[in-house]
């Protein structure tokens, strides 16, 4: 229960940890729609390095990025394949005959069994998966006897570009927002968030419970996680056993944990809420902050840096300007 | 044959995967049919130490032994067979109540280990009649009953699936004095008369010295002290444990100090009574 980090902040003390969080949200929004109005491979590579430059300035443990970037593996994969075959515009790269036939198809149904087979021995699992995927295409190639039927693989140019185009947008997502949540404290987000949405108070909606809100439920996160952890325990001394028991007992057992975390949550959400009244905490009342947030030079360089690429690629976008390719 | 411990350490692993020993090097040997006590200030190791005793952890380094199955279990050995063997009753344990109706929430324990309804029912009844919980409140709903009743209804979850071994976790944690004594009543009858290991976690020196015929003093992971409450209570480095000593112990030193008493470790009001009395006739 103890390696449970909440939120994924990690601590450090590069130039984008002294950015005004508000600052930061507002800039990955601007960056975000920045990526999406962007429409040509070399605009969005150049982009791509731009953010890639940002990271490792940035001081974010490479390896931390990588495992951000895991899970959408089998995304990507799928994008690249989907965009190679399907985009067939350029000059003709790349042409190999592929043979579907009782060869090939009983080689891939081999890979498959070895893939899952071995997987649990490796460790770098993403590279592995890329490699067998890899595999599947090449005994394609090798392996015609027993022909079913066939086909050319085609790489184009423009299918390249494409593929580029689309796997660089969702990595720059991805790293726009996860160096928010790498520099940012879950806090520090919540805090900013509420500055942001400050002018929708004039349309009475109540910018401050919402704020407050969030950052309770980030703080009671780990909180409930120890008490699930507790009661978990508790029922597992009564017999209760996820790994040993079969599908319909399971059933029952996960209904022995909801109701007391239930519960347990009822209860102190009740516990602080006379804790929060008895410390003068008025529903649409007046709160000052003890850290105050303050706008610095690096605040004002981050923005201006961001609306300039914005209206950098709207100009583009538009067609005012033009870059020659 | 009862709990073994060999060279047992447990380590929790913190957010960057660094080791917190929380016990370290544990030997012990819990023999059938002893009432243990398990001292020692909060972080001390002590929940930890008594979770092994039930599978819940099971150790980083050394082995455990409990009855023929010894942790850390093979493969694909099941737990199941220890957690009907030793029953650990947890620290606010009424926090684990979930079913409609009480008698319902002690057949939950029970049927976990494969006995039918009816069976189930059966012992429920009678761990229920065993706690002290009468008829009427077994078909009330365990969150409409009070806190006293709750840990009881709690206790008798446990008891109805017949451990040998019932650890106790800080069982008078948040009840009045009456609730407390009532609770531990219990306990010394389930000892004397149904033959039950019982292995208790107290801050409560009193109760402790009244009802445990061994104690174990835990600092720092470490097992400082394993013996009778005589020889605890007089330890030349008592002071070094961070204990407190009994109400009626700590006045007979006092008497024995200002009045010049001869003394005599005594546990309970009464013991201390019997003693001035004999004093005063001789």
């Amino acid at each position: 229960m103890n390696n449970i980090v909440i939120g994924q902040y990690i601590p450090g003390d590069s130039w984008i940890y002294k950015i005004d969080p508000r600052i930061k949200l507002s800039a990955l929004v601007i960056l975000l729609v920045t990526t999406f109005l962007l429409n040509s491979f070399l605009l969005m590579s150049m982009m791509f390095v731009l953010m890639i430059i940002m990271f490792l300035s940035s001081s974010v443990p490479f390896m931390k990025m990588i495992r951000g970037l895991k899970p959408l593996m089998f995304l990507l994969t799928f994008t690249f394949f989907i965009q190679i075959f399907s985009v067939r515009t350029g000059k003709l790269l790349f042409e190999q005959q592929m043979y579907i036939s009782y060869s090939s198809l009983g080689a891939i149904a081999g890979i498959i069994v070895l893939y899952f087979g071995l997987k649990r021995f490796t460790r770098f699992r993403v590279t592995y998966f890329l490699l067998m995927v890899l595999l599947a295409f090449v005994v394609q190639a090798l392996l015609p006897y027993g022909p079913i039927s066939e086909y050319t693989f085609q790489i184009y140019e423009g299918g390249l570009s494409q593929t580029g185009f689309f796997l660089f947008r969702i990595i720059i997502v991805v790293i726009l927002s996860s160096l928010l949540t790498f520099t940012t404290m879950p806090t520090d987000i919540t805090n900013g968030l509420e500055s942001l949405l400050k002018p929708l108070k004039v349309i009475r909606f109540p910018v401050s419970e919402l704020a407050m809100m969030l950052s309770l439920t980030l703080r009671f996160i780990p909180t409930l996680l120890e008490e699930t952890g507790k009661i978990m325990k508790a029922q597992a001394s009564r017999g209760v056993d996820f790994n040993e028991s079969k599908f319909k007992d399971k059933v029952s057992q996960v209904i022995s944990l909801l109701i007391p975390i239930f519960v347990v949550s009822f209860k102190r959400a009740e516990d602080l809420a006379n804790a929060m009244e008895a410390r003068g905490y008025i529903v649409g009342g007046k709160r000052t902050k003890i850290d105050l947030m303050k706008f610095r030079m690096i605040d004002l360089v981050a923005i201006v840096v961001c609306f300039g690429l914005l209206s950098l690629s709207i100009l583009l976008r538009t067609g005012v300007i033009a870059i020659a390719l | 044959m009862g709990i073994q411990f060999k060279q047992v350490s447990y380590a929790y692993r913190g957010v960057k995967n660094e080791r917190y020993e929380a016990i370290l090097n544990i030997n012990l040997e819990i023999k059938d049919g002893e009432f243990v006590a398990i001292i020692g200030h909060t972080g001390s190791g002590k929940t930890t130490l008594v979770q092994h005793m039930n599978a819940l952890l099971e150790p980083t380094k050394g082995e455990v032994q409990i009855f023929n199955y010894r942790l850390p279990k093979k493969k694909k050995e099941k737990v199941g067979p220890i957690r009907k063997c030793v029953g650990l009753v947890f620290q606010f344990p009424e926090y684990q109540l979930f079913e409609e109706t009480v008698l319902k929430d002690i057949m939950f324990g029970p049927k976990n280990f494969g006995l039918t309804n009816e069976e189930a029912e059966v012992k429920a009844r009678e761990a229920a009649q065993l706690v002290g919980l009468t008829e009427e409140i077994l078909s009330k709903s365990p969150f409409r009953i009070s806190g006293g009743q709750m840990r009881r209804v709690a206790i008798a979850g446990i008891l109805a699936m017949e451990p040998d071994i019932l650890v106790l976790d800080e069982p008078t944690r948040g009840l009045d004095p009456q609730g407390s004594k009532e609770i531990m009543a219990l306990f010394k009858e389930l000892h004397v008369n149904h033959h039950k290991t019982i292995v208790l976690i107290s801050h409560d020196m009193n109760i402790v010295s009244q009802y445990a015929s061994r104690i174990l003093v835990m600092d720092s992971g470490h097992v400082v002290f394993d013996g009778k409450r005589d020889d605890l209570f007089n330890h030349p480095q008592f002071d070094a444990f961070h204990l407190a000593r009994p109400h009626a112990y700590e006045q007979m030193i006092h008497l024995s100090q200002q009045l010049n008493i001869p003394f005599k470790p005594v546990y309970t009001k009464g013991e201390l009574l019997e003693h001035l009395k004999e004093v005063y006739h001789e």
